[in-house]
């Protein structure tokens, strides 16, 4: 008897050819939606792009950060400056806010790093509140209320149209990077290494899996990421202050309540939780803070009943996979030498 | 090979192990057996590198390895099954083998698929390589860690209780097993409270209690040491 692996089932051809079709339809979704619409569906790039980052993070690596909004932050006041104020173009200006979202998370990786656990996950979030406070004292980042985006370098990105536009398909862009990236990144080695570090961490270590160094380069990946989001979304709305930049509820809690329904360390999971979420938000977005207080006993609710979610169960029941990350072994009989 | 050199641990206000020497050699099958709470496990956690020794030196092929992270003396040739296993749950039970290979290893994915069929078969786990390692039974979990641990290509495997729970018949399989690891040159040490099973691989057998090593010897010698009777087996003469 002899073994072999292969990745791919033959339904994942049919998946590929769907994700291509859907794929051209993205980017042609200008031409069908308006520009109301098209901010929404920038907005879910965004919020897609995160809630990946976010499983990564949390999913696989283990690593429980709430102050992801200290990168969306960053990356937002970094675009305003380059491109509002210092005549970059618009594409290497987003992607400078991304690496220079990634600069500074190595210094704060480093502090939080130390620390484990729910420790971390406090020092995540005290590290943005000091980010919001020091821009809000920063005079050069126009203090506590902030800054609006030059109108005249705005209208060179072209009309309100134009610009709806451009912005979904830099956004679009944005999740796609993210999404491909950590699907290749959990097909790869160093995938396996992080899937072993979400169901172990300490048997991965004694198995030779460098538990610091996989969990420092996801945190400046989804750093980078985050920054160039936070560029595109407060880019699409003109104005940046240092309380919707650095926004708790905004850039961690939806994210994290995204992974949550959708189901935490699956891929496919982020894709139905960023849309759970936005429908929910569509429909209670009426009823003012209620809508938040659902959102948390619905969360709270999941976690209780369904721990992995929606993709969790299924994957479960039906062992399907979109995205193919398992090794699946093929047996094959070693062939009869033929007698002539 | 291995040199423990007066390794201490401190548990608040309990040491254990206190002020152990040991040393192993190339090729050793050495037992440790110790009543609970002797010190047993956390003198793996020293070794492999899970805890760090507050006084003494542990030396590894004469390299000082004390306080080496746990990945990297997996690197360096250490491995360790684990008493309560550890399965990476959501895994299959070759990714989980995989895991040991590539990454203990240090080898590309592809390379290392045919050793790690070839480890599933030696430990008898090949038939169920695809399942989920979280949906297996003990024997086969205990199976896997001794599997994943084998996948790193260890000069040094630690073994800890992993006969505890298995049927007799069960038990003699995991002991050819192991001693068919030992015989092809793998150095091997391993806490086992069952006796039986131990001297019928190790040829050299560790005494710990209360943290501290009180016989260390050939193995049919020092499990007839009449102190040994007292302390372990709980019977004086």
């Amino acid at each position: 008897m002899t073994y072999s692996v292969t990745r791919t089932k033959n339904y994942h051809y049919v998946i590929g050819f769907v994700c291509v079709v859907m794929l051209i339809l993205l980017i042609l979704l200008p031409t069908f939606l308006g520009k109301a619409s098209l901010r929404l569906a920038t907005e879910m790039a965004g919020y897609m792009a995160l809630a990946v980052m976010w499983n990564l993070l949390a999913g696989y690596a283990g690593v429980m950060s709430i102050g992801q909004q200290t990168f969306v932050g960053i990356g937002g006041y970094a675009l305003f400056i380059l491109a509002g104020f210092s005549g970059l173009p618009l594409i290497p200006s987003i992607l400078s806010a991304g690496i220079i979202s990634a600069l500074f998370a190595i210094p704060v990786g480093f502090i939080l790093f130390r620390l484990n656990g729910a420790y971390f996950a406090i020092g995540s979030w005290v590290i943005a509140e000091i980010f919001l406070l020091l821009t809000a004292q920063s005079v050069w980042l126009g203090a506590g209320s902030g800054m609006s985006f030059p109108t005249a370098v705005a209208k060179s990105f072209g009309n309100s149209t134009e610009r709806a536009a451009l912005f979904w398909w830099i956004a679009l862009t944005i999740a796609i990077v993210a999404f491909t990236t950590a699907y290749f990144w959990l097909r790869s080695s160093r995938g396996l290494a992080l899937t072993a570090m979400r169901d172990d961490e300490t048997a991965a270590a004694s198995l030779g899996v460098d538990i610091t160094r996989n969990k420092f380069a996801v945190y400046l990946l989804a750093a980078a990421i985050a920054g160039m989001v936070g560029s595109v979304l407060f880019l699409g709305k003109l104005r940046i202050s240092p309380t919707a930049a650095y926004d708790i509820n905004e850039w961690t809690a939806s994210i994290i309540f995204i992974v949550v329904i959708g189901g935490i360390g699956r891929l496919e999971g982020v894709i139905i939780g960023v849309f759970v979420f936005f429908t929910l938000r569509y429909y209670l977005a009426d009823f003012g803070t209620y809508y938040l207080m659902a959102l948390g006993a619905i969360a709270i609710l999941m976690m209780i009943k369904l721990p992995k979610g929606i993709w969790g169960i299924v994957y479960e029941k039906m062992e399907i996979e979109i995205f193919p990350l398992r090794r699946n072994i093929i047996q094959t009989q070693k062939e009869k030498p033929s007698h002539h | 090979m291995l040199k423990l050199q007066n390794v201490s641990f401190q548990y608040g206000a309990l040491t254990i192990p206190d002020n152990v020497s040991i040393e192993v050699f190339e090729g050793e099958a050495v037992g440790v057996i110790g009543p609970n709470g002797a010190g047993k496990s956390t003198l793996l956690d020293l070794i492999m590198g899970s805890k760090t020794p507050q006084r003494g030196k542990i030396f590894f092929n004469n390299r000082e390895i004390s306080v080496f992270t746990s990945q990297k003396r997996c690197a360096i040739g250490i491995a360790r099954a684990y008493q309560i296993p550890r399965p990476f749950y959501g895994m299959s039970v070759f990714e989980n083998v995989l895991v040991g290979a590539t990454l203990g290893g240090r080898f590309r994915e592809s390379i290392v698929y045919e050793k790690c069929f070839l480890v599933l078969e030696k430990t008898g786990l090949i038939e169920k390589a695809q399942e989920q390692a979280g949906s297996l039974r003990l024997l086969d979990r205990k199976r896997l860690e001794l599997a994943r641990a084998l996948a790193t290509s260890p000069k040094l495997l630690l073994l800890d209780e992993v006969a505890g729970g298995l049927t007799d018949i069960e038990c003699q399989d995991l002991i050819s097993t192991i001693r068919r690891v030992n015989e092809l040159g793998v150095t091997i040490i391993w806490i086992e409270h069952i006796v039986h099973a131990l001297l019928a691989v190790v040829d050299r057998l560790c005494v710990i209690d209360q943290g501290q090593k009180i016989a260390d010897g050939i193995a049919h010698n020092v499990i007839e040491l009449p102190k040994i009777k007292e302390i372990y087996m709980g019977t004086p003469e």
